[in-house]
């Protein structure tokens, strides 16, 4: 009987012995059941383009809609924070990170890669126009941001950044031009279909939308080139090649009426309420009895249209003294727009007017304001009543500036990124600070960079702050 | 395998021996009191042959050829060996071991060893001392008794957790708690968060509900001893997870009774209050600019006297008054009914130890509750002359209904604490007659609805149980074969009813299911050796196999369509997530001992670790530990009835390596989840039905190594006056390096974070014990013990690219390891200052500020949540069978953030905002031209609510403390009254628990986390509040 007791403790020695010759097999379990290694181009499609267009219709867009007085803050972050410009670097980092570079801009290099390695230039062209928007959108906001050494994980962790200006050319020269020529492939192993959230695959509509960004990125030489950009423009205009031809070309990124899948501002609006419309909005709206305005605003508890003055100390969460932002802009499945047939009409008037063609200017402005009517569902009849004021229409002999870039700032509401770089480049319309703010009266003219750079890339990261102008408003970078 | 099993118990039982033997019987006796002793173990030395005296003190023993020495031992009285030398009668009378030289403490893998002998600290704490802290969960009834441990419990909820640390934190991770260990097997102490997985612990730990540490699955009740490994060289056997020191649970057995069985019932009921409410205004109204507005939910009206009638919120018309009891109303007293009952006996070659125990708290929240029922069976036997069996096995339920808190649209506290002094909360129903919240602050519930409408239950099914096998087949070897396992199922249901905020008004239930399943097997070698009457060594050898296999499944249904229906199946949007984690490891380890002349002591361990979470082919690692104990008393011949009859030196240095979190050597990918921090977002697949796949934000790291904590201690135990006087101060000090932690670098890299390796912690303390009896008569005695804990910890560094890691809580603030920093600094806004420090006051007469501080737009470094130190004082008298205890806690230093005080002060609520007109000159200088502010200014609706409220460094307090933790007294029948009875034991105990506090932290009790058990300790924001309470209770023997 001992002697069985013995075996067994030899047994159990022995299991332990065998216990560390299989522990290699044993050890073997490292790799992670929960998450996929390799994924296919077309999911990561559909996931860049949500981040983009959440990022900007989200964040970016009420930070630079309340910037450039679309919204007032009437509670909490949008109150203290964004309309006092009591904006910090915290206030940045999760879209820089989340949203762009780890996210949508991510995702994008990310397909770029593997399509050029599966033979799928349709894809890569798609990532490349949209990489060339969201760089664009980048560097409008921050001014320099990295690019050139980006997305190479630890490669380089702290990536240089590179100049607006060179990065406008990247977009304009580089990006567009291979994009629409990788679309224009005949042979693609995969292509876009219904992964495509903005296009559903259609090709040439990519190709019009880059060609669309050229343009608006050609205006971004307005100050610092005015006849060069405008002719640029106008010559994009006049090719043989098409942009946008009308409404339904628009670069729309629909979010949907269903749980966890809606818009950004109806998220921000349903859960934290703390944005009205601006009264540089509604006032302006009011005096033109404009007839979009029942899409731009709610009614106020009183049952009448105004707009909150941006720096307002009254909270208002429940948008009983100002109206609530309306339902074109902010019900579940509002659309997050990123460029326009009527965004490129007015491009075209403005650039008509910069190259004394008045009449090209006048034509282009009253196409442009049309098109956003019937973006918005407007009856024509109203449309002709509401250009027949001599404050929106003045006629091809009378018309400046201030009225194209006036008219845009309206039908670009809510395209906040895109309105308050309109603004920083051309003064229009003239707002004043808000009341209160801690920036001693200076409209921010450019993003804080985010805390993380200041953390992790502090050797790169430019110092500029809020009110440091970026190449397009000053031609110097910082 | 069972089979095996059964054959090996089964063969063990019929086992007999066949060896000449010789029968040696006789009476032990107290030397003190001259009576007879019962239970005192008698042994034949080098053998396992033994047995306990009886009643009369006698026992008789057949003791084998080869036995030569009886070796005596009895808790409490001077082990004594005798030789045989043919002697049939051995009378022997023990005397008191009043320098407790023979005191045995369970160290690392459940190894007994002399205390004397240990070259490192170790503390115990007895099972009496955790039952009379009157606390549910086994870590609070730790606080306050250990040098060395800090514990914080959450907040005062029934079931809250407690987070616990040994000699400050070692790892960038959330593993810094020590092992929990108990009859020698480790167990799972997590706290697991709550809610959907994607959105990170960290998002988690903001909202939801405050969940349990895993430990307070055991009874208290069941708890025998409670020994504290307090270093890395105490703990260097457990290895990988043994750089925090471990805590070992010893839980009673039976024994020594000679087959008497003891009945032990105990029975107590405790009454909880809150203990500290904030402090509130009842001058002004709702309203904002001193204009009523019924809309807002600030406090910055008109005066409430003479207001006359308004708009309430609800749309009434009333007079304007201020309502006093909305805090009153809704709390109320918390009750925990705590019933045991244990049934323990057997003889020297069989025992058992069998207890039930049933816990039932209800909370000072209405319907927030903690449940715990266990079960627990130990057994040993001996199944043949060589061969023991050991059995541990408990199975506890636990778990409870919770309420939620946090930074959380249904947190009821978000409403309640900063309450306009105009709202009357209780006069109006929380809900209207068709079912819709009766709602006050648009976006936030009605507190009354949140308790009623939003639970969150936890149902925990637990097992826990190891079976040993020692065998030993000659007197100077044993093997041990031990395998424990640790599983339990957490079940969790949160009902967000349709109308509560949290949930966006339209509902959701979801559903957790959580399942852990640690096993753990040891096979111990032992091997002694005396090579002369002064030399011994020992050598200890071990394989060890431990696999963890974690599994979640979460389950979340939106927008409900049948209001009161809390299924699934009525959601018409779900989400699901599913997590797996495995760690497995195998080791293998050595300790080897060697003593001279009982007076010195030396030991070296090794362990070498193959981890699964390391790359293949940096998985193996090595490192040691060496020890010495040396009793200078006992070596330079010190007079035991002297001034100094025992001293004791010690030092260690011990290395103790850690691997890596599962799954950090690869990248992968998710599904996206777009989102901006202020809403919920996306998630895919979007509308349930189109995918979308992410990088993930953190990618792995394919050149991993394992982590390394080294520590040197150094420690002395003095023994004075025949020990009426003691002191155990131990200095130490640990470097922890290589670290592995997921941190972010530039996302313009790809990515948000990546896995990392580098960094080192630094900590260094010292821990004193002390303590002294300045009475003591048969009848009375005084005793007094005394702990102090100081910790200085300092990240030295992180990463060349990296100077922060964030820990917990907000973008700001939060706490945050920063480097040069003690570990758990707060990182927010801050005033903006000169270069001498100086808070810069804005003089310019335009500006909307003037007279105001100025705010550092730059986030920067505003406090430091780690303590001083830590003390502790319990005075002890008992005057025959009455005794009276106090614990008396001090905390000195260490900041919290205080986000509840933020937001009374912004909201005009709090006590401070009542003078919101006498112009105050603010300390600071003048931004222009750095002269001493001269500006009054009143502290007003723009002081708090814009530059307050916006100055994180403002809302930063000191959370010292002073409180009376436990007090108590009791009674116990003397034994002379018992005889006759059936009754052993009877003790009645009243007793009070955190009845005092003394802290100039702002309106809460300091002892707070806002994010719970884990490592964000140091912020607290919207919490609920912590209890003081009465127990009365009864124990019974029989």
């Amino acid at each position: 009987m001992k002697k069985i007791i013995n075996k067994i403790f030899i047994l159990v020695l022995l299991a332990g012995l065998f216990g560390l010759t299989a522990c290699d097999e044993f050890l073997d379990i490292n790799t992670d059941p929960n998450n996929p290694t390799e994924v296919p181009v077309s999911l990561l499609l559909t996931s860049s383009q949500t981040y983009l267009a959440y990022t900007m219709g989200g964040d970016v867009n009420r930070y630079a809609g309340t910037f450039v007085q679309h919204y007032a803050g009437v509670q909490g972050q949008a109150q203290e924070e964004y309309d006092l410009y009591n904006f910090g670097d915290d206030e940045t980092n999760n879209f820089w990170r989340f949203g762009m570079y780890a996210g949508a801009l991510g995702d994008l290099d990310l397909i770029m890669k593997d399509a050029s390695a599966n033979g799928s230039p349709h894809y890569e062209g798609v990532a490349k126009i949209m990489m060339a928007f969201g760089i664009g959108v980048m560097t409008d906001l921050f001014g320099r941001v990295p690019y050139s050494e980006a997305f190479q994980f630890t490669d380089n962790t702290t990536p240089a950044y590179d100049n607006q200006k060179d990065l406008y050319a990247v977009i304009i020269n580089e990006l567009t031009v291979q994009g629409i020529a990788l679309c224009q492939e005949s042979e693609s192993v995969f292509s876009p279909g219904a992964d495509d959230l903005i296009f559903g695959g259609d090709l040439t509509q990519w190709i019009k939308f880059a060609r669309f960004l050229q343009i608006r990125y050609h205006n971004r030489s307005s100050k610092q080139d005015a006849a060069g950009s405008a002719n640029a423009i106008l010559g994009l205009l006049d090719d043989n090649n098409e942009e946008f031809a009308d409404g339904t070309d628009d670069a729309d990124f629909f979010f949907f009426n269903v749980p966890n899948s809606g818009n950004p501002l109806f998220q921000f609006e349903q859960q934290r309420g703390q944005l009205a419309v601006s009264d540089e909005v509604i006032d302006r709206m009011n005096e033109l009895s404009d007839p979009r305005r029942a899409q731009y605003a709610a009614l106020n508890g009183d049952g009448e249209y105004v707009g909150a003055p941006n720096g307002t100390t009254v909270q208002d969460q429940s948008h009983i003294a100002f109206s609530a932002i309306g339902p074109y802009y902010a019900s579940s499945a509002s659309p997050v727009t990123l460029g326009s047939y009527y965004e490129q009409k007015f491009i075209e008037a403005e650039a008509a007017l910069r190259a004394n063609n008045k009449g090209r200017a006048h034509q282009a402005y009253l196409a442009a304001i049309k098109a956003n009517f019937e973006k918005l569902g407007v009856a024509e009849a109203d449309y002709d009543t509401y250009i027949a004021q001599a404050k929106v229409d003045p006629g091809e002999a009378n018309i400046t500036l201030e009225h194209i870039m006036t008219q845009k700032y309206l039908a670009m509401f809510s395209q906040g990124a895109e309105s308050w770089t309109d603004w920083r480049r051309t003064g229009i319309p003239a707002i004043t600070p808000s009341m209160g703010n801690i920036l001693s009266d200076q409209i921010p003219v450019r993003f804080p960079y985010p805390e993380s750079e200041f953390s992790y890339n502090a050797g790169n990261v430019p110092a500029a702050t809020l009110t440091d102008p970026t190449w397009f408003q000053d031609g110097t970078e910082d | 395998m069972k089979r095996v099993l059964f054959l090996l118990l089964l063969s063990a039982f019929v086992l007999v021996s066949a060896q000449a033997q010789r029968t040696v019987k006789g009476t032990v006796t107290d030397a003190e009191s001259g009576g007879p002793l019962e239970g005192v173990q008698v042994v034949v030395q080098g053998t396992t042959v033994g047995k306990f005296t009886d009643a009369g003190g006698n026992y008789s023993l057949l003791v084998p050829a080869e036995g030569q020495t009886l070796v005596f031992s009895y808790v409490g009285k001077l082990k004594q060996e005798i030789a045989i030398n043919g002697q049939s009668t051995i009378d022997v009378r023990m005397g008191e071991d009043v320098l407790q030289l023979e005191e045995v403490v369970v160290t690392a893998i459940g190894i007994e060893r002399e205390k004397k002998s240990l070259g490192y600290a170790v503390q115990e704490v007895d099972g009496e001392a955790i039952v009379g802290s009157q606390e549910v969960n086994l870590m609070n009834a730790l606080s306050s008794k250990v040098a060395g441990l800090q514990v914080n419990s959450s907040n005062g909820m029934p079931g809250a957790g407690s987070y616990i640390l040994l000699r400050g934190s070692t790892s960038f991770r959330d593993i810094n708690q020590p092992l929990i260990v108990i009859d020698g097997v480790p167990i799972d102490n997590s706290t697991n968060a709550t809610g959907d997985p994607n959105n990170g612990s960290r998002n988690n730990n903001l909202q939801g509900v405050t969940n349990s540490n895993r430990g307070i699955d055991i009874n208290p009740n069941d708890i025998a001893e409670v020994t504290v490994l307090k270093g890395p060289a105490a703990a260097a056997l457990y290895g990988s997870r043994a750089a925090n020191g471990a805590i070992m649970i010893t839980t009673k057995r039976g024994g020594g009774q000679n087959g008497r069985m003891k009945v032990a019932l105990k029975s107590s009921l405790g009454f909880n209050t809150v203990n500290r409410l904030p402090e509130v205004q009842k001058t002004y109204a709702q309203g904002s600019q001193g204009v009523y507005n019924n809309r807002t939910s600030l406090s910055w009206g008109p005066e409430i006297a003479g207001l006359g009638t308004v708009t309430n919120p609800v749309g009434e018309q009333v007079t304007a008054q201020a309502y006093e009891n909305d805090f009153m109303d809704f709390f109320q007293t918390g009750t925990t009914w705590d019933n045991n009952v244990s049934f323990s006996g057997g003889s020297e070659d069989n025992s058992f130890y069998a207890s039930l125990g049933n816990t039932k708290q209800t909370g000072i929240i209405p319907n927030s509750d903690f449940n715990r029922f266990s079960a627990r069976f130990n057994a040993e036997s001996r199944v043949a002359k060589k061969m023991k069996v050991k059995l541990f096995t408990n199975y506890t339920n636990s778990g409870g209904s919770r309420v939620q808190q946090g930074s959380n649209l249904s947190n009821p506290l978000f409403t309640l604490w900063p309450a306009p002094a105009t709202w009357d909360l209780y006069g109006i129903p929380y809900e209207t007659e068709d079912g819709r919240m009766q709602n006050y602050r648009s976006n936030f519930d009605n507190p009354r609805w949140a308790v009623e409408k939003n639970p969150f239950t936890d149902n925990v099914d637990r097992f826990l149980g190891n079976m040993q096998f020692i065998y030993e087949p000659t007197s100077w070897m044993n093997i041990m074969y031990r395998i424990g396992t640790d599983f339990y199922s957490d079940r969790r249901k949160q009902i967000q009813a349709i109308g509560s905020f949290e949930a966006n008004t339209i509902g959701r239930v979801y559903e957790e299911q959580l399942n852990n399943t640690e096993v753990n097997s040891d096979l111990i070698i032992n091997l002694n050796k005396d090579w002369s009457d002064d030399i011994n060594t020992s050598l200890t050898l071990g394989n060890n196999v431990n696999t963890q296999d974690f599994q979640s499944l979460f389950v979340q249904g939106d927008g409900l369509t049948i209001p009161g229906f809390y299924n699934l199946s009525n959601a018409t949007s779900i989400i699901t997530t599913e997590s797996i984690a495995q760690l497995r490891s195998v080791s293998a380890y050595f300790d080897a001992r060697f003593s001279f002349k009982n007076y010195l002591f030396l030991s070296v361990t090794g362990r070498n670790d193959w981890s699964s979470t390391l790359p293949k082919e940096d998985r193996s690692f090595f490192y040691p530990s060496v020890s010495a104990g040396f009793v200078f008393t006992e070596a330079f011949g010190l007079d035991q009835e002297g001034f100094l009859p025992y001293g004791k030196i010690r030092v260690s240095w011990a290395q103790t390596g850690n691997g890596a979190p599962a799954y950090s050597t690869n990248s992968v990918y998710v599904p996206a989840t777009p989102g901006d921090g202020w809403t919920n977002g996306v998630l895919f697949p979007l509308t349930g039905t189109i995918p979308g796949f992410t990088l993930s934000s953190t990618i792995g790291n394919p050149f991993l190594t394992n982590e390394l904590t080294e520590a040197f201690e150094v420690g002395v135990d003095l023994k004075f006056l025949q020990n009426r006087l003691g002191v155990d101060a131990s200095y130490y000090s640990q470097k922890s390096t290589n670290q592995i932690f997921s941190a972010q670098f530039s996302a313009a890299s790809g990515a948000v974070a990546r896995v990392f390796q580098g960094g080192v912690i630094n900590n260094d303390g010292i821990e004193i014990t002390a303590y002294g009896s300045p009475v003591k008569t048969p009848d009375f005695s005084w005793d007094i013990s005394a702990n102090f804990t100081r910790n200085v910890s300092i990240v030295e560094s992180i990463d060349e690219n990296i100077s922060q890691l964030p820990i917990a809580g907000f973008t700001a603030p939060q706490t945050v390891i920063a480097e040069g920093q003690p570990f758990g600094s707060i990182f927010g806004s801050g005033y903006a200052r000169d270069e001498a420090g100086n808070i810069l006051i804005d003089d310019d007469p335009n500006s909307a500020f003037y007279g105001y501080p100025m705010i550092d737009l730059n986030n920067k470094i505003i406090g430091n949540t780690q303590p001083d130190y830590l003390a502790n004082i319990r005075n002890t008298f008992t005057y025959k069978g009455l005794r009276f205890t106090a614990l008396l806690d001090i905390r000195k230093g260490g900041d919290i953030y205080a986000g509840t005080t933020r937001l009374m002060r912004l909201y005009g609520a709090a006590k401070e905002t009542e003078d919101r007109t006498t112009p105050v000159v603010l300390d600071g200088v003048k931004a222009s031209d750095g002269g001493q502010n001269d500006i009054a200014v009143p502290l007003n609706q723009t002081y708090y609510q814009i530059i307050i409220s916006n100055l994180d460094e403002a809302n930063v307090f000191d959370a010292s403390w002073v409180r009376l933790r436990e007090i108590s007294l009791s009674y116990s029948l003397p034994r002379s009254l018992m005889e006759g009875s059936p009754f052993s034991e009877l003790t009645i105990t009243a007793s009070g628990r955190n009845l005092w506090l003394s802290t100039d932290y702002p309106n809460f009790d300091p002892e707070v986390s806002l994010t719970g058990a884990n490592f964000g300790q140091g912020l607290e924001y919207m919490s609920p509040p912590n209890t003081k309470g009465y127990t009365f209770s009864i124990n019974l023997s029989f």
